[in-house]
């Protein structure tokens, strides 16, 4: 297995993943989207709401801005000490009370814990004409993406095989494939045709579609994945990576833990 | 996690795990089928919302939950690969 990091920020990260199998691969891409924990607004206690928009479009808007919270030091409310019911240890209270004229943005909501905070404080909610006024609290929670896609951190994860060209024998070195590429990756090395960079490849196929002899293919290698991700930001990219391992090998360590007792 | 035995004989073993999907059990079903000792496996997640999904192993001449434990080992090993293949990549810790 070799892991090789093309790019990666606290927001986007691409690897080079070889040497596993394509259900590895997926199950990376799977506990990436659908279990690495989350906080997002849960619920809302609403006390006054004049506010064009109803109670629940405002909650819906309020889900769906991403917040920033260290996943490690809170608990999910199934699994808390107060058993479900609430407390510091599992939820985050945000208190919101703004009066019109003026739109409210995510970064009014303030925060019962400091460290917790929304990711992106520019996000509209409601604007309020004058008079209105939007008065509420609402409670964070610990969440994951298979539940509901707000506590969904990572956006755009994908993988794709690495490509490569195949040429016969049949190539006449005529030059259209080098031209026709967009991204300037296929190229002449030693009298032959090759795909400089695989990673870049959006695998679009104009090189093999324009040459006249047929004397390209585009290949993949099944053992090699070229893997992206972005995170909303909630959480960094490298966190996440290492967070959706050891959610498998949980998995794993508890299947085996219980097939022992059998 | 909650798992449960549905059928046991001497080389077949159907159990039903509780609250997993696709995840675990194609990982699972692949790893497995990598071993020359297994006959058929398979796994059905019925409706993805409210299934737990079922898995059927059946081996040549070993012990399907034996198989399962070894198979498990491995995937954990390959896993401990894996999260120190991105430590080391990423640089930390």
């Amino acid at each position: 297995m070799e892991i090789e990091i093309i790019e990666q920020s606290d927001s986007k990260m691409r690897f080079l993943l070889s040497g596993v199998t394509p259900a590895m691969a997926n199950a990376l891409r799977r506990a990436l989207i659908a279990e690495v924990p989350k906080m997002a607004i849960d619920e809302l206690v609403v006390y006054e709401n004049t506010s064009a928009l109803y109670d629940e479009q405002i909650a819906l808007r309020m889900a769906l801005i991403p917040i920033k919270a260290d996943i490690r030091l809170y608990y999910f409310p199934e699994e808390c000490r107060c058993g479900g019911k609430g407390c510091s240890l599992c939820q985050v209270i945000f208190t919101l009370d703004e009066v019109g004229p003026k739109t409210v943005y995510s970064g009014d909501l303030k925060s019962s814990d400091p460290d917790v905070k929304v990711v992106n404080e520019k996000i509209p909610i409601v604007k309020l004409k004058e008079g209105q006024r939007l008065r509420l609290e609402a409670i964070g929670r610990l969440g994951i993406g298979k539940k509901h896609a707000k506590w969904q951190s990572a956006i755009a994860c994908a993988y794709k095989n690495l490509p490569h060209l195949s040429v016969t024998d049949e190539c006449n070195l005529c030059m259209k494939c080098v031209k026709s590429c967009p991204k300037g990756i296929v190229d002449e090395i030693g009298g032959r045709i090759q795909l400089v960079d695989g990673v870049e490849c959006s695998l679009c196929k104009l090189c093999v579609d324009t040459c006249d002899r047929n004397a390209l293919k585009l290949e993949f290698d099944e053992s090699k994945f070229v893997f992206q991700f972005e995170s909303d930001g909630s959480m960094k990219t490298s966190e996440m990576v290492i967070e959706a391992v050891n959610i498998l090998k949980d998995k794993v360590e508890e299947l085996s833990k219980i097939l022992e007792g059998l | 996690m909650e798992v449960k035995i549905m059928m046991k004989t001497e080389n077949e073993l159907k159990i039903e795990i509780k609250g997993e999907d696709h995840t675990l059990l194609n990982l699972l079903r692949i790893t497995l089928l990598e071993y020359p000792s297994v006959e058929t496996v398979w796994y059905d997640v019925s409706h993805p919302l409210v299934s737990s999904p079922l898995l059927y192993l059946k081996t040549k001449d070993e012990d399907p939950i034996e198989l399962l434990r070894k198979v498990l080992k491995r995937l954990k090993e390959d896993l401990d690969e894996m999260e120190n293949k991105f430590k080391e990549a990423l640089k930390i810790g």
